[in-house]
């Protein structure tokens, strides 16, 4: 049996993306937030922040960062960070997540 | 020749995966078949010392209904396509949501989620496999129901069924898991549907409540084993307590761990301490209060003891931290509360802490939430005292006495300090017994450190085993390992039973070292 070109790694991301996740929160660059709560954002709230708001996982929160890395690590996880699966969010729920954080403010 | 699958099924075709592939398709839909390498990617992600490769599997399939899980069986009996199941498939230290075989099917019931009851008064529940701790936690809050949950430490995203059925366990009064489960539906490899204990009572209402039913009392074969489908379960829920109180007792030897357990049993065993009663050591303490390796030192291998020291001075951290809580009414927590201090007096050693003196600060907050069922992820921090992502649990199990926690102690981190890994640990004294759980964690991006820490597991599995030990359970690269350790006639039963009830070996073949 041969593994087709579809092999799963992390080091698929795009380094310089990994790169800027790991790096120093940016401290300005976010656009506006909408005013409801998306579902993206009810889901980061609920599961995220318990890491990523712990001081466990990095900050995601205001860093500018791109869609991309929202819609793509959550899948591969990475390092001891979790996988999610299409079963624990769907792509839809993925992608206002990932509309949210990068759009996010820094906490205050 | 390249294939379209990542994997396939030991001794199947491509061409008969893909006949399997269209029926499971027309009995699930298209969305609930995924075989392609993007979706594939997520049930990949192991913690274990062993190469991803080994552990891929060839297709997911997602049921909602028992109809669909009896469909999907169907199907595997007829091209014999072997399909491993997971709840909410957060297993991690233990296999995460992979097969324990490449090419294996997984069964995903995550989207299987519906809360079917909760009796607020008798105070139970039962539950599809796909709903996790914080979907019930949410439940409670939402409906104010005076209840409590238990849960292993990642709550917010693991479940009831999955834990149980792996015989997880938590750190409320209710913590052995599968001793509060009360009623399972379980679909077998011919498509029956099976209910334990009342469950096949018709018009029964008692289901939830009455464990054993008539004649032979089957629950627990379905538990860490590959003789069913697990589709509901039943289980206890403790009414929650007008006063919790937890603590924490810091001691400052490492010595002090045998005086430790001898001085708790009785409480414990007496119930005065209701609880499954931690002793974390002191990296583990100091991880799950983010504290990384790599802030006192940046060379390889095993950490040295004057750091750990100091870092057990630093963080104001006990060599030895005692986690456990009182519940119940005002009366009955102020006279456990006298005995469990006076306990404490008369050794003369101990430091108490409660939650007025520790307030939010961190490992006691996290304790605490586990200690009366409030999810969080805290105990994560576990991974960042190394990095890399790597991590299986070492758990052996021996009976609630001092003397067996020195000689495990020092057995295990000479062994993990020989292989260049560092020893984090707890005991967690269940009521009579002791699971010694170790963390081996290492760098699994570093394909050198990955092959030491295999050989450390394998070696702490052997090294124990002389000593009159085995493990509670262990990750699915161990799994035939650890089922020898249990002996030869275990082995014989299982495969014997395993020949009645699945004659096709398609559940989860090498689970707990089963197969046909
Ligand atoms: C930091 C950290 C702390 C942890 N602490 C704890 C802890 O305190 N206690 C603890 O127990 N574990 C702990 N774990 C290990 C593990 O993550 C939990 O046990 C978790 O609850 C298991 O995942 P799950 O509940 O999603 O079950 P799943 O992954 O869904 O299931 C576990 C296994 O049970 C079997 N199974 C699942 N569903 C079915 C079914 N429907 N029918 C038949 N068989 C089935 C499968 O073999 C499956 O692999 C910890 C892990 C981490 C990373």
């Amino acid at each position: 049996m041969v593994s087709n070109g579809n092999r799963i790694s992390t080091r698929a991301l795009p380094g310089v993306l990994l790169a800027a996740l790991l790096a120093v929160p940016a401290m300005s660059a976010s656009a506006e937030g909408t005013a409801e709560i998306s579902r993206g954002q009810q889901y980061y709230e609920k599961i995220c922040a318990k890491c990523h708001e712990a001081g466990i996982g990095p900050v995601l929160l205001g860093r500018g960062l791109p869609e991309v890395i929202f819609t793509t690590i959550p899948r591969s996880g990475l390092r001891a960070m979790p996988a999610f699966r299409v079963s624990d969010i769907d792509d839809a729920t993925l992608q206002s997540l990932a509309k949210y954080l990068a759009n996010s403010k820094p906490k205050p | 020749m390249a294939s379209k699958y990542l994997a396939l099924p030991k001794g199947v075709s491509e061409a008969r995966f893909d006949a399997a592939i269209k029926k499971f398709t027309a009995a699930l839909g298209k969305d609930n078949v995924l075989t392609s390498g993007e979706h594939l990617q997520p049930y990949t992600k192991v913690m274990m010392a062993v190469e991803t490769e080994k552990h891929i599997p060839s297709a997911i399939v997602m049921a909602t209904t028992v109809e669909q899980v009896q469909a999907v069986v169907k199907i595997c009996n007829e091209y014999k396509i072997p399909v491993w199941t997971i709840s909410t498939g957060r297993n991690f230290g233990y296999g995460s949501a992979a097969p324990v075989e490449r090419g294996q099917i997984v069964l995903d019931l995550r989207k299987m989620n519906k809360i079917i009851h909760i009796d607020p008064e008798l105070c139970t529940a039962l539950v599809e496999p796909g709903v996790t701790y914080q979907q019930l936690y949410d439940y409670i809050e939402d409906n104010k129901l005076p209840l409590m949950l238990s849960f292993s430490a990642p709550s917010a995203i693991a479940g009831p069924v999955g834990n149980t059925m792996d015989r997880g366990v938590g750190y409320t009064p209710y913590g052995e898991h599968f001793l509060m489960q009360c009623g399972m539906e379980v679909v077998l490899a011919n498509g029956d549907v099976y209910r334990t204990g009342m469950g096949g009572v018709k018009g029964d209402k008692a289901w939830q409540v009455f464990k054993w039913g008539y004649g032979p009392t089957l629950d627990g074969m379905f538990t860490q084993s590959n003789y069913g489908i697990c589709t509901k379960m039943g289980f206890w829920l403790m009414p929650k307590p007008p006063v919790f109180k937890p603590f924490e007792i810091k001691f400052d030897n490492e010595a002090d761990i045998s005086e430790i357990v001898e001085m708790l049993r009785p409480l414990r065993i007496a119930q005065i301490i209701p609880n499954a009663v931690v002793i974390a050591g002191t990296l583990w303490e100091a991880a799950t209060c983010n504290t990384r390796r790599s802030d006192y030192i940046t060379t390889p291998g095993h950490t040295p003891d004057h750091i750990v020291k100091q870092i057990q001075k630093d963080k104001h951290l006990g060599a030895w931290n005692v986690y456990a809580a009182l519940y119940g009414s005002p009366e009955q927590v102020e006279v456990n509360w006298k005995i469990v201090t006076e306990t404490i007096r008369k050794a003369g050693k101990g430091r108490i802490v409660t939650q007025e003196e520790a307030g939010d600060t961190q490992p006691f907050k996290y304790r605490a939430q586990l200690m009366s069922g409030v999810p969080n992820l805290q105990e994560f921090g576990l991974y960042n005292w190394r990095g890399g992502g790597g991590s299986m649990w070492f758990a052996p199990v021996s009976q609630a006495r001092g003397s067996e926690c020195d000689k495990q102690v020092k057995l295990a981190k000479t062994i993990l300090n020989k292989h260049g890994l560092d020893y984090v640990g707890e005991f967690i004294v269940g009521w009579r017994d002791m699971h010694h759980v170790i963390d081996v964690l290492f760098d699994r991006s570093s394909e050198e450190e990955t092959k030491r820490a295999n050989a450390c597991f394998a070696e702490l599995l052997d090294e124990f085993e002389k000593e009159g030990y085995a493990v509670y359970r262990v990750n699915t690269a161990f799994q035939e390992r650890v089922a020898n350790s249990y002996g030869p006639v275990k082995r014989k039963l299982e495969k014997t039973i395993k020949r009645a009830l699945d004659p096709n070996g398609i559940l989860a073949p090498g689970k707990s070292g089963i197969r046909i």
